[in-house]
């Protein structure tokens, strides 16, 4: 295997974990709230631009910048979630689609405004945690980033299974009504649930800009792979989300070895086409997106 | 039944009125008569409104007739004026053979596309996944291939005459326009008024049902959708001789979907006038916004987040736009589809009266 391909993998491979955090937070709000939210990338987006401030600006340790900016995020996420999401939660998917697509424009044009349209980085290096996988190298960061994302992706997973909050948020998942009827407070849970979306989205921005750049155009692109994410893997099984992510995170950079650059994001959306018409095909549809929107019970 | 006033009559197309007739054909004549009366500002300003509520119009039959929300809009808009600019600027074919070019290429994509976003089982979020995917693509390419001009774009040069389509002055493009909107007007009446609208307000109302009582909801959404992007790749070539410059930030940017929607949305979704007063009405606040002078650039970012915020505040208080707002219950009843359809659909919310329905539910589900 020639070394670019090594590179490409291994690289692809701590990319991907960093995207299954993100489709994980837009598979938790898509489940329990029946809503594709098209702003899930702009929270990716703030996590990028909260990190840089607050190690540019303000000066804050990573170590301290990378937990608070995912609060901040899940905060602003709830903050949305309340004004903005939840007056429409009984809507037609047409109208909830809209005002999600109307937030995307809002928090898109606010970045614009407070930081400008250029693009902006993050020079952070963890020379510790380098690593060597046969003649492949990977950075600190990258590898930093994806071990990171894996813990959050294990902690959600478990606190799902485990905790009242998490059986609150399956039972909304599974049924609604049903857990309304069982003394859930679906309205709580929603609110939690979308922060919780939020602030993986938010905290995969400030682990993902240190080897990547951020301008405001990013978070569409972001939504479009986590979205491609779930729809591939299901929003039933954080399991297979984080295998699709991690397939289309490989994907991505390896097809950055053949194409220009810029054609990068049409080959993702080539093999969002495939592997549609594949699932089409063999008919393979249980626990995929659509198959948890389509039981409505709400 | 409240009584409406006439001015909120004239609002929806499906009114017969002397009024409205007078009011209508005064508005006509003081549209063609513009140029004569009117300084030369008005018409270039008018000319891009109109193109704007015209774009807003094409969408609607997409997104307002058959309730299918496409975001990629921008998409066959750019073919429109890529057809042309690239034709004409990089090999000298005059822009009647350009349109002719992208309005086929726009129908064989929103062929392709229609066809697998409803083909696939997976409802509208595959439709809005796939046209958002569309027209970001279509930028990524415009921007990387060198042949199109890459991310500076094409700009073609000026040589006034009927066979290269461009004029000194801005009266022929407010003409042009003018017939194009008038032409969108008649079409989108016929197809709301006509057996085709109604099959598609039944597939944006319940698809399901529809669906069970034998509209082929697949065919006749792919139909609504070639037609919009055939209209809108239209505009794109009106567009590109306009201003015989595009660049692929522009034409293809999401940002113009978006004032597509709103503008159609503001106007009111699935009306006759609405998407073409809402369109015109939206591009002029949002250039009224970009001339502020607030230093670089930030007129348009406000402009384009007001945009994203009057969406949320339509969907959440108007979600039938100001055409229908002006007039109150009658003229609500009649732009769901006459009476027969609203007996029937106040028949079924008392047999499913059991859970609370939004304001938007009773209509767009």
């Amino acid at each position: 295997m020639p070394v670019d391909l090594q590179q490409a993998i291994a690289t692809g491979f701590f990319l991907g974990l960093v995207y299954g955090l993100i489709a994980v937070g837009f598979s938790i709000t898509f489940g329990v709230m029946r809503i594709a939210n098209f702003a899930h990338g702009q929270f990716v987006m703030m996590g990028m631009y909260l990190m840089i401030f607050l190690r540019q600006d303000v000066a804050v340790p990573v170590w301290v910048a990378i937990p608070v900016t995912g609060l901040i995020v899940a905060v602003a996420g709830m903050l949305i979630e309340r004004v903005a999401i939840e007056p429409i939660i009984r809507y037609s998917r047409f109208m909830q689609m809209l005002v999600t697509l109307g937030v995307l424009m809002i928090l898109e044009q606010l970045a614009a405004i407070l930081f400008g349209d250029q693009a902006l980085g993050l020079d952070v290096r963890v020379r510790a945690f380098d690593l060597w996988i046969g003649s492949a190298f990977v950075s600190g960061a990258r590898v930093v980033a994806g071990i990171a994302a894996l813990a959050v992706i294990s902690l959600v997973f478990v606190a799902l299974k485990k905790t009242y909050f998490g059986r609150a948020v399956r039972a909304v998942a599974d049924s609604r009504v049903s857990a309304e009827l069982l003394g859930v407070r679906t309205r709580r849970v929603n609110v939690v649930a979308f922060g919780l979306g939020a602030g993986c989205a938010g905290l995969a921005g400030s682990l993902i800009i240190p080897f990547s750049f951020v301008n405001p155009l990013v978070g569409l692109g972001m939504t479009m792979k986590s979205f491609i994410v779930v729809m591939v893997g299901g929003s039933a099984s954080i399991r297979r989300v984080v295998v699709v992510a991690i397939a289309l995170g490989m994907v991505e950079s390896v097809s950055g070895i053949y194409v220009p650059l810029s054609i990068v994001p049409g080959v993702v959306y080539a093999v969002l086409i495939a592997t549609l018409v594949v699932l089409m095909l063999r008919q393979h549809r249980q626990g995929s997106l659509l198959m948890l929107g389509e039981k409505e019970g709400t | 039944m409240k009584s409406p006033s006439w001015v909120g009559r004239l609002a929806d197309g499906a009114m017969d009125l002397p009024q409205r007739r007078i009011v209508l054909v005064v508005l006509a004549v003081a549209a063609v008569t513009l140029p004569w009366w009117g300084s030369g500002s008005l018409v270039d300003v008018l000319t891009i409104a109109l193109l704007h509520g015209f774009l807003a119009s094409a969408w609607n039959i997409v997104g307002g007739l058959a309730g299918q929300l496409s975001v990629g809009h921008a998409g066959f808009f750019g073919i429109g004026a890529y057809g042309v600019a690239f034709l004409y600027a990089r090999l000298g074919i005059t822009p009647y053979v350009g349109i002719l070019a992208g309005l086929s290429v726009a129908v064989i994509g929103a062929s392709v596309l229609g066809y697998m976003s409803f083909w696939l089982p997976f409802g509208g979020f595959t439709f809005l996944l796939l046209t958002l995917g569309f027209a970001e693509l279509l930028r990524a390419v415009a921007r990387t291939v060198e042949i199109f001009g890459g991310a500076e774009g094409l700009m073609f040069p000026f040589n006034p005459g009927l066979t290269t389509l461009q004029f000194r002055q801005g009266t022929p493009y407010y003409f042009i326009v003018l017939g194009m909107v008038a032409g969108i007007l008649i079409i989108t009446k016929r197809i709301r008024n006509g057996s085709f609208g109604l099959r598609l307000e039944s597939i944006r109302e319940d698809e399901g049902a529809a669906v069970a009582a034998g509209i082929p909801a697949t065919r006749l959404k792919l139909a609504a959708f070639v037609i919009s992007a055939a209209l809108t790749s239209l505009g794109g070539a009106f567009y590109a001789v306009l201003f015989s410059f595009i660049t692929p930030d522009k034409v293809f940017s999401i940002d113009f979907s978006v004032a597509m929607i709103t503008g159609s949305l503001i106007g009111g979704r699935g009306t006759v006038w609405g998407p073409v007063v809402g369109g015109a009405l939206l591009w002029s606040l949002t250039e009224a916004m970009v001339r502020l002078p607030l230093g670089s650039g930030l007129g348009a970012n406000i402009a384009i987040m007001l945009n994203g915020l009057a969406l949320i505040v339509i969907v959440h208080r108007l979600p039938k736009g100001i055409a229908p707002g002006l007039s109150g219950e009658f003229v609500r009843g009649h732009l769901e589809g006459g009476i027969l359809l609203s007996r029937l659909r106040a028949a079924s919310r008392m047999l499913k009266n059991s859970e609370p329905v939004g304001p938007a539910c009773d209509s767009y589900e």
